[in-house]
Protein backbone atom coordinates (compact mmCIF):
# COMPACT_ATOMS: atom_id res chain seq x y z
CA UNK A 1 0.00 0.00 0.00
CA UNK A 2 1.58 3.38 -1.07
CA UNK A 3 1.55 6.32 1.76
CA UNK A 4 0.50 9.35 1.66
CA UNK A 5 3.57 11.76 0.89
CA UNK A 6 2.71 13.35 4.42
CA UNK A 7 2.86 10.43 5.81
CA UNK A 8 5.97 9.16 4.70
CA UNK A 9 7.71 11.80 5.40
CA UNK A 10 6.74 11.85 8.71
CA UNK A 11 7.98 8.94 9.20
CA UNK A 12 10.96 9.27 7.46
CA UNK A 13 11.51 11.71 9.48
CA UNK A 14 10.77 9.96 12.78
CA UNK A 15 13.19 6.89 11.73
CA UNK A 16 16.22 9.17 11.15
CA UNK A 17 15.49 11.11 14.18
CA UNK A 18 15.50 7.26 16.24
CA UNK A 19 19.15 7.09 14.16
CA UNK A 20 21.23 10.03 15.04
CA UNK A 21 19.14 11.83 17.36
CA UNK A 22 19.30 15.23 15.53
CA UNK A 23 16.15 17.18 16.58
CA UNK A 24 13.52 16.94 14.15
CA UNK A 25 9.91 18.49 13.69
CA UNK A 26 7.65 16.19 13.95
CA UNK A 27 4.09 16.71 13.84
CA UNK A 28 2.00 16.87 16.73
CA UNK A 29 4.37 15.13 18.50
CA UNK A 30 6.28 15.64 22.00
CA UNK A 31 9.32 16.25 21.78
CA UNK A 32 10.29 15.60 25.23
CA UNK A 33 8.71 12.07 24.89
CA UNK A 34 10.73 11.57 21.40
CA UNK A 35 13.82 10.37 23.17
CA UNK A 36 11.75 7.35 24.63
CA UNK A 37 11.06 6.14 20.71
CA UNK A 38 14.89 6.18 19.99
CA UNK A 39 16.11 4.42 23.23
CA UNK A 40 13.52 1.57 22.74
CA UNK A 41 14.54 0.92 19.08
CA UNK A 42 17.96 1.32 19.71
CA UNK A 43 17.18 -1.39 22.38
CA UNK A 44 15.93 -3.45 20.01
CA UNK A 45 18.90 -3.33 17.73
CA UNK A 46 21.37 -3.68 20.04
CA UNK A 47 19.40 -7.03 21.93
CA UNK A 48 19.63 -8.25 18.41
CA UNK A 49 23.04 -8.06 17.89
CA UNK A 50 24.25 -9.35 21.39
CA UNK A 51 21.80 -12.28 21.24
CA UNK A 52 23.21 -12.99 17.61
CA UNK A 53 26.99 -12.45 18.42
CA UNK A 54 27.45 -13.34 22.11
CA UNK A 55 31.27 -14.36 21.44
CA UNK A 56 31.93 -11.17 20.09
CA UNK A 57 29.68 -8.78 22.37
CA UNK A 58 31.83 -10.61 25.23
CA UNK A 59 35.19 -10.25 23.93
CA UNK A 60 35.35 -7.24 22.05
CA UNK A 61 36.01 -4.27 24.32
CA UNK A 62 32.47 -2.39 25.57
CA UNK A 63 33.09 0.44 24.45
CA UNK A 64 34.41 -0.52 20.90
CA UNK A 65 31.44 -2.77 20.77
CA UNK A 66 28.95 0.07 21.55
CA UNK A 67 30.83 2.85 18.65
CA UNK A 68 30.45 -0.06 16.45
CA UNK A 69 26.47 -1.00 17.34
CA UNK A 70 26.09 2.66 17.34
CA UNK A 71 27.22 3.53 13.85
CA UNK A 72 25.25 0.74 12.23
CA UNK A 73 22.05 1.76 13.93
CA UNK A 74 23.42 5.82 12.90
CA UNK A 75 24.68 5.18 9.39
CA UNK A 76 23.33 1.79 8.31
CA UNK A 77 19.26 1.39 6.67
CA UNK A 78 18.13 -2.05 7.10
CA UNK A 79 17.37 -3.21 3.96
CA UNK A 80 15.25 -6.92 4.88
CA UNK A 81 12.18 -6.28 6.84
CA UNK A 82 12.64 -9.58 8.49
CA UNK A 83 14.48 -8.56 12.43
CA UNK A 84 16.57 -11.33 12.50
CA UNK A 85 18.22 -11.25 9.50
CA UNK A 86 19.18 -7.61 10.66
CA UNK A 87 22.54 -8.50 12.47
CA UNK A 88 23.86 -10.28 9.07
CA UNK A 89 23.87 -6.26 7.70
CA UNK A 90 25.25 -5.98 10.84
CA UNK A 91 28.11 -8.09 9.88
CA UNK A 92 28.29 -6.49 6.30
CA UNK A 93 28.34 -3.01 7.77
CA UNK A 94 31.26 -4.12 9.98
CA UNK A 95 33.12 -5.37 6.61
CA UNK A 96 32.53 -2.85 4.35
CA UNK A 97 33.40 -0.44 7.02
CA UNK A 98 37.17 -2.68 7.40
CA UNK A 99 36.68 -2.47 11.58
CA UNK A 100 38.76 -5.32 11.75
CA UNK A 101 41.19 -2.96 10.64
CA UNK A 102 40.33 0.25 12.54
CA UNK A 103 39.79 -1.39 15.58
CA UNK A 104 42.56 -3.65 15.60
CA UNK A 105 40.36 -7.19 15.53
CA UNK A 106 41.72 -9.10 12.80
CA UNK A 107 39.60 -11.93 13.52
CA UNK A 108 36.67 -9.56 13.75
CA UNK A 109 35.00 -11.16 10.10
CA UNK A 110 35.50 -14.35 10.80
CA UNK A 111 34.00 -14.38 13.98
CA UNK A 112 30.73 -12.31 13.20
CA UNK A 113 30.40 -14.40 10.08
CA UNK A 114 30.72 -17.82 12.57
CA UNK A 115 28.43 -16.76 14.89
CA UNK A 116 26.16 -15.63 12.11
CA UNK A 117 25.94 -18.76 9.59
CA UNK A 118 24.72 -20.66 13.30
CA UNK A 119 21.80 -18.09 12.78
CA UNK A 120 21.39 -18.51 9.43
CA UNK A 121 21.09 -22.50 9.17
CA UNK A 122 18.97 -22.87 11.79
CA UNK A 123 16.58 -20.08 10.55
CA UNK A 124 16.96 -22.10 6.75
CA UNK A 125 13.66 -23.03 5.12
CA UNK A 126 13.91 -26.85 5.53
CA UNK A 127 15.01 -29.06 2.82
CA UNK A 128 14.05 -32.54 1.84
CA UNK A 129 16.21 -35.25 1.84
CA UNK A 130 17.27 -37.43 -0.96
CA UNK A 131 16.27 -40.28 -2.12
CA UNK A 132 19.05 -42.85 -0.51
CA UNK A 133 19.33 -46.15 0.14
CA UNK A 134 21.27 -47.88 3.59
CA UNK A 135 24.58 -49.49 1.62
CA UNK A 136 27.35 -51.17 2.80
CA UNK A 137 28.98 -50.47 -1.03
CA UNK A 138 29.93 -46.80 -0.67
CA UNK A 139 33.21 -46.86 -2.87
CA UNK A 140 31.08 -47.55 -6.54
CA UNK A 141 28.30 -45.03 -5.69
CA UNK A 142 27.85 -41.32 -4.78
CA UNK A 143 27.35 -40.67 -1.16
CA UNK A 144 23.84 -38.97 -0.22
CA UNK A 145 24.49 -36.05 2.85
CA UNK A 146 22.02 -34.10 4.83
CA UNK A 147 21.35 -31.14 2.75
CA UNK A 148 20.97 -28.97 5.48
CA UNK A 149 24.50 -27.87 5.97
CA UNK A 150 27.10 -25.44 5.40
CA UNK A 151 30.91 -26.02 4.70
CA UNK A 152 32.85 -22.81 5.58
CA UNK A 153 36.16 -21.59 5.38
CA UNK A 154 37.84 -19.59 8.10
CA UNK A 155 41.32 -17.73 8.30
CA UNK A 156 41.13 -17.57 12.04
CA UNK A 157 40.47 -20.47 14.65
CA UNK A 158 37.30 -18.12 16.20
CA UNK A 159 35.43 -21.61 16.36
CA UNK A 160 37.96 -23.46 18.69
CA UNK A 161 39.73 -20.21 21.22
CA UNK A 162 38.76 -17.43 22.18
CA UNK A 163 38.69 -14.80 20.25
CA UNK A 164 42.01 -12.77 21.01
CA UNK A 165 43.96 -15.86 21.13
CA UNK A 166 43.62 -16.63 17.70
CA UNK A 167 45.10 -13.89 16.08
CA UNK A 168 48.45 -14.91 15.77
CA UNK A 169 47.03 -18.35 14.46
CA UNK A 170 46.28 -17.24 10.98
CA UNK A 171 45.88 -20.03 9.01
CA UNK A 172 43.54 -21.93 6.53
CA UNK A 173 40.69 -23.49 8.88
CA UNK A 174 37.51 -25.65 7.74
CA UNK A 175 34.06 -26.10 9.85
CA UNK A 176 31.09 -28.05 8.63
CA UNK A 177 27.83 -27.22 10.12
CA UNK A 178 24.44 -29.08 9.89
CA UNK A 179 21.23 -28.98 11.51
CA UNK A 180 20.20 -31.87 13.14
CA UNK A 181 16.96 -33.45 11.11
CA UNK A 182 15.42 -34.49 14.78
CA UNK A 183 16.23 -31.63 16.92
CA UNK A 184 16.89 -28.74 14.70
CA UNK A 185 20.22 -28.21 16.72
CA UNK A 186 23.62 -27.22 14.51
CA UNK A 187 26.33 -29.05 14.80
CA UNK A 188 29.91 -28.29 14.11
CA UNK A 189 32.79 -29.88 12.98
CA UNK A 190 36.32 -29.04 12.68
CA UNK A 191 37.63 -30.53 9.26
CA UNK A 192 41.17 -31.32 7.96
CA UNK A 193 41.55 -29.70 4.02
CA UNK A 194 41.66 -33.18 2.90
CA UNK A 195 38.44 -34.15 5.11
CA UNK A 196 36.99 -30.37 3.25
CA UNK A 197 37.69 -31.89 -0.21
CA UNK A 198 36.18 -35.08 0.19
CA UNK A 199 33.07 -33.34 1.54
CA UNK A 200 32.79 -31.17 -0.90
CA UNK A 201 33.24 -33.54 -3.45
CA UNK A 202 30.81 -35.80 -1.93
CA UNK A 203 28.08 -33.04 -1.80
CA UNK A 204 28.69 -32.14 -5.61
CA UNK A 205 27.40 -35.67 -5.88
CA UNK A 206 28.83 -35.67 -9.17
CA UNK A 207 31.45 -38.48 -8.25
CA UNK A 208 31.70 -41.85 -6.91
CA UNK A 209 33.38 -42.31 -3.33
CA UNK A 210 36.12 -43.77 -5.69
CA UNK A 211 36.84 -41.21 -8.26
CA UNK A 212 37.24 -38.67 -5.43
CA UNK A 213 39.50 -41.07 -3.19
CA UNK A 214 41.58 -41.34 -7.26
CA UNK A 215 41.38 -37.43 -7.23
CA UNK A 216 43.08 -37.45 -3.75
CA UNK A 217 45.44 -39.51 -4.02
CA UNK A 218 46.52 -37.49 -7.10
CA UNK A 219 46.04 -33.63 -4.99
CA UNK A 220 47.40 -34.68 -1.85
CA UNK A 221 50.29 -36.95 -2.82
CA UNK A 222 49.08 -39.49 -1.23
CA UNK A 223 50.92 -42.67 -1.65
CA UNK A 224 48.23 -44.99 0.43
CA UNK A 225 45.00 -45.53 -0.60
CA UNK A 226 44.28 -48.35 2.02
CA UNK A 227 45.08 -45.97 4.46
CA UNK A 228 43.32 -43.36 2.68
CA UNK A 229 39.99 -45.51 2.06
CA UNK A 230 40.20 -46.58 6.11
CA UNK A 231 40.59 -43.17 7.88
CA UNK A 232 38.11 -41.34 5.20
CA UNK A 233 35.39 -44.95 6.00
CA UNK A 234 35.85 -44.16 9.84
CA UNK A 235 35.03 -39.93 9.08
CA UNK A 236 32.23 -40.83 6.99
CA UNK A 237 31.11 -43.83 9.47
CA UNK A 238 31.41 -41.50 12.26
CA UNK A 239 29.39 -38.52 10.36
CA UNK A 240 26.81 -41.46 9.40
CA UNK A 241 26.25 -41.81 13.24
CA UNK A 242 26.01 -38.41 13.64
CA UNK A 243 23.42 -37.77 10.95
CA UNK A 244 25.25 -36.06 8.37
CA UNK A 245 25.64 -38.75 5.99
CA UNK A 246 22.55 -40.61 4.96
CA UNK A 247 23.59 -42.83 3.31
CA UNK A 248 24.26 -43.58 -0.98
CA UNK A 249 21.90 -42.03 -3.53
CA UNK A 250 18.94 -44.68 -5.55
CA UNK A 251 20.64 -43.34 -8.88
CA UNK B 1 51.62 -26.16 -14.88
CA UNK B 2 51.18 -28.54 -12.80
CA UNK B 3 49.00 -26.50 -10.77
CA UNK B 4 46.83 -26.29 -13.93
CA UNK B 5 46.23 -29.48 -13.78
CA UNK B 6 45.71 -29.43 -10.42
CA UNK B 7 42.65 -27.16 -10.99
CA UNK B 8 40.77 -29.43 -12.82
CA UNK B 9 40.43 -31.81 -10.40
CA UNK B 10 39.55 -29.36 -7.75
CA UNK B 11 36.18 -28.76 -7.67
CA UNK B 12 35.35 -27.22 -3.93
CA UNK B 13 36.04 -23.84 -4.37
CA UNK B 14 37.16 -23.75 -0.42
CA UNK B 15 40.17 -26.20 -0.42
CA UNK B 16 40.93 -24.41 -3.55
CA UNK B 17 43.00 -21.18 -3.03
CA UNK B 18 44.59 -23.43 -0.04
CA UNK B 19 45.79 -26.25 -2.17
CA UNK B 20 46.68 -24.27 -5.39
CA UNK B 21 48.53 -21.88 -2.68
CA UNK B 22 52.50 -21.82 -3.11
CA UNK B 23 52.97 -22.84 0.74
CA UNK B 24 50.01 -25.04 -0.30
CA UNK B 25 49.61 -28.21 2.41
CA UNK B 26 52.95 -27.20 4.56
CA UNK B 27 51.17 -23.26 5.32
CA UNK B 28 48.04 -25.02 6.29
CA UNK B 29 47.82 -25.11 10.20
CA UNK B 30 45.66 -28.42 10.19
CA UNK B 31 47.73 -30.15 7.48
CA UNK B 32 49.80 -32.07 10.30
CA UNK B 33 47.36 -33.91 9.92
CA UNK B 34 45.28 -34.52 6.80
CA UNK B 35 43.13 -37.09 8.48
CA UNK B 36 42.03 -34.60 11.50
CA UNK B 37 38.59 -33.79 12.37
CA UNK B 38 36.76 -32.89 15.49
CA UNK B 39 33.53 -33.22 16.43
CA UNK B 40 32.71 -29.31 18.37
CA UNK B 41 29.52 -29.98 19.12
CA UNK B 42 26.50 -28.22 19.31
CA UNK B 43 26.02 -24.63 19.26
CA UNK B 44 25.52 -24.22 22.45
CA UNK B 45 28.54 -26.28 23.60
CA UNK B 46 30.42 -24.30 21.11
CA UNK B 47 29.59 -21.37 22.35
CA UNK B 48 30.02 -22.39 26.45
CA UNK B 49 33.38 -23.70 24.97
CA UNK B 50 34.86 -20.24 24.09
CA UNK B 51 32.46 -18.25 26.77
CA UNK B 52 33.18 -20.47 29.40
CA UNK B 53 36.31 -18.95 30.85
CA UNK B 54 34.89 -16.65 33.47
CA UNK B 55 31.37 -18.14 33.80
CA UNK B 56 30.10 -21.27 32.37
CA UNK B 57 26.32 -20.57 31.44
CA UNK B 58 25.35 -23.96 31.87
CA UNK B 59 26.28 -23.88 35.36
CA UNK B 60 24.78 -20.71 36.00
CA UNK B 61 21.57 -21.76 33.98
CA UNK B 62 21.41 -25.04 36.39
CA UNK B 63 22.01 -23.87 39.37
CA UNK B 64 19.36 -21.79 38.66
CA UNK B 65 17.19 -24.25 37.44
CA UNK B 66 15.14 -25.29 41.11
CA UNK B 67 14.63 -21.35 41.18
CA UNK B 68 10.74 -20.54 39.21
CA UNK B 69 11.92 -16.81 39.46
CA UNK B 70 15.15 -17.79 37.19
CA UNK B 71 13.56 -19.37 34.89
CA UNK B 72 10.60 -17.55 34.65
CA UNK B 73 13.19 -14.62 34.05
CA UNK B 74 14.63 -17.36 30.98
CA UNK B 75 11.19 -17.99 29.49
CA UNK B 76 10.09 -14.30 29.72
CA UNK B 77 12.85 -13.36 27.51
CA UNK B 78 12.04 -15.72 24.85
CA UNK B 79 8.37 -15.09 24.80
CA UNK B 80 8.86 -11.43 24.61
CA UNK B 81 11.00 -11.96 22.17
CA UNK B 82 8.64 -14.17 20.21
CA UNK B 83 5.95 -11.16 20.91
CA UNK B 84 8.07 -8.69 18.42
CA UNK B 85 10.14 -5.70 18.82
CA UNK B 86 8.00 -3.38 20.88
CA UNK B 87 8.31 -6.08 23.96
CA UNK B 88 11.86 -6.05 23.04
CA UNK B 89 12.46 -2.65 23.83
CA UNK B 90 10.65 -2.56 26.51
CA UNK B 91 12.30 -5.04 28.34
CA UNK B 92 15.09 -2.69 28.20
CA UNK B 93 13.25 -0.15 29.31
CA UNK B 94 15.64 1.50 32.71
CA UNK B 95 18.29 -1.00 32.09
CA UNK B 96 20.85 1.57 31.30
CA UNK B 97 21.65 2.42 35.31
CA UNK B 98 21.16 -1.21 36.32
CA UNK B 99 23.63 -2.33 34.19
CA UNK B 100 26.46 -0.38 35.35
CA UNK B 101 25.84 -1.48 38.86
CA UNK B 102 25.19 -5.51 37.37
CA UNK B 103 26.28 -8.06 39.76
CA UNK B 104 28.20 -11.36 39.03
CA UNK B 105 24.68 -13.37 38.94
CA UNK B 106 23.10 -11.10 36.48
CA UNK B 107 26.23 -11.72 34.05
CA UNK B 108 25.70 -15.03 34.27
CA UNK B 109 22.14 -14.90 33.40
CA UNK B 110 23.11 -12.93 30.65
CA UNK B 111 25.37 -15.67 29.36
CA UNK B 112 22.73 -17.86 29.79
CA UNK B 113 21.19 -16.08 27.39
CA UNK B 114 23.77 -15.84 24.63
CA UNK B 115 24.69 -19.07 24.69
CA UNK B 116 21.78 -21.44 25.39
CA UNK B 117 18.58 -18.41 23.77
CA UNK B 118 20.61 -17.24 21.35
CA UNK B 119 19.00 -19.42 17.67
CA UNK B 120 15.65 -19.17 20.03
CA UNK B 121 15.46 -15.83 20.13
CA UNK B 122 17.23 -15.83 16.40
CA UNK B 123 13.76 -17.67 15.55
CA UNK B 124 11.39 -14.92 16.61
CA UNK B 125 12.07 -13.26 12.89
CA UNK B 126 8.69 -12.47 11.51
CA UNK B 127 9.55 -14.90 8.90
CA UNK B 128 9.08 -17.99 11.11
CA UNK B 129 6.04 -16.97 12.80
CA UNK B 130 2.81 -18.69 12.08
CA UNK B 131 4.28 -21.61 11.02
CA UNK B 132 2.88 -24.25 13.43
CA UNK B 133 5.09 -27.65 12.77
CA UNK B 134 8.24 -25.25 13.08
CA UNK B 135 7.50 -23.42 16.06
CA UNK B 136 6.72 -27.04 17.83
CA UNK B 137 10.00 -28.07 16.40
CA UNK B 138 11.50 -25.40 17.73
CA UNK B 139 10.16 -25.34 21.67
CA UNK B 140 10.65 -29.12 21.72
CA UNK B 141 14.44 -28.24 20.93
CA UNK B 142 13.93 -25.38 23.47
CA UNK B 143 13.13 -27.91 26.30
CA UNK B 144 15.13 -29.94 25.09
CA UNK B 145 18.28 -27.89 25.54
CA UNK B 146 17.31 -27.00 28.84
CA UNK B 147 17.09 -30.08 30.54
Amino acid sequence: MLLKTETYKQQSSIAQYCRDGKEVAILNAKPERLPHYRRLVFNVVKDALETTYPISHKYIDSEVWKEIVFNFFSEHKCKDPQVWRMPFEFYEFCKTKNYDEKYDLPFLNNLLYFEWVEVELYMMEDISLPQFLYSDNWLQKRIAVNPEHKIIKLEYPVHMEKPFDTVNKKGDYFLLLYREKETGRIQFTNLSILFTFLLENIVSAEKTLEEIFNDILYIFGINHLEMLQNESFKFLNDLKTRGFVLGVYKK
Amino acid sequence: MKNDKKRNFIKGALVAGALLSVTALSATPNSSNLFDYSALGSGAEVRSEILNSEANPFNAFEAKCGEKSAEKKVEGKSTEAKCGEGKCGEGKCGEGDKKAAATKTDAKATDVKATEAKTTEAKCGEGKCGEGEKTDKKSAKAKEEKK
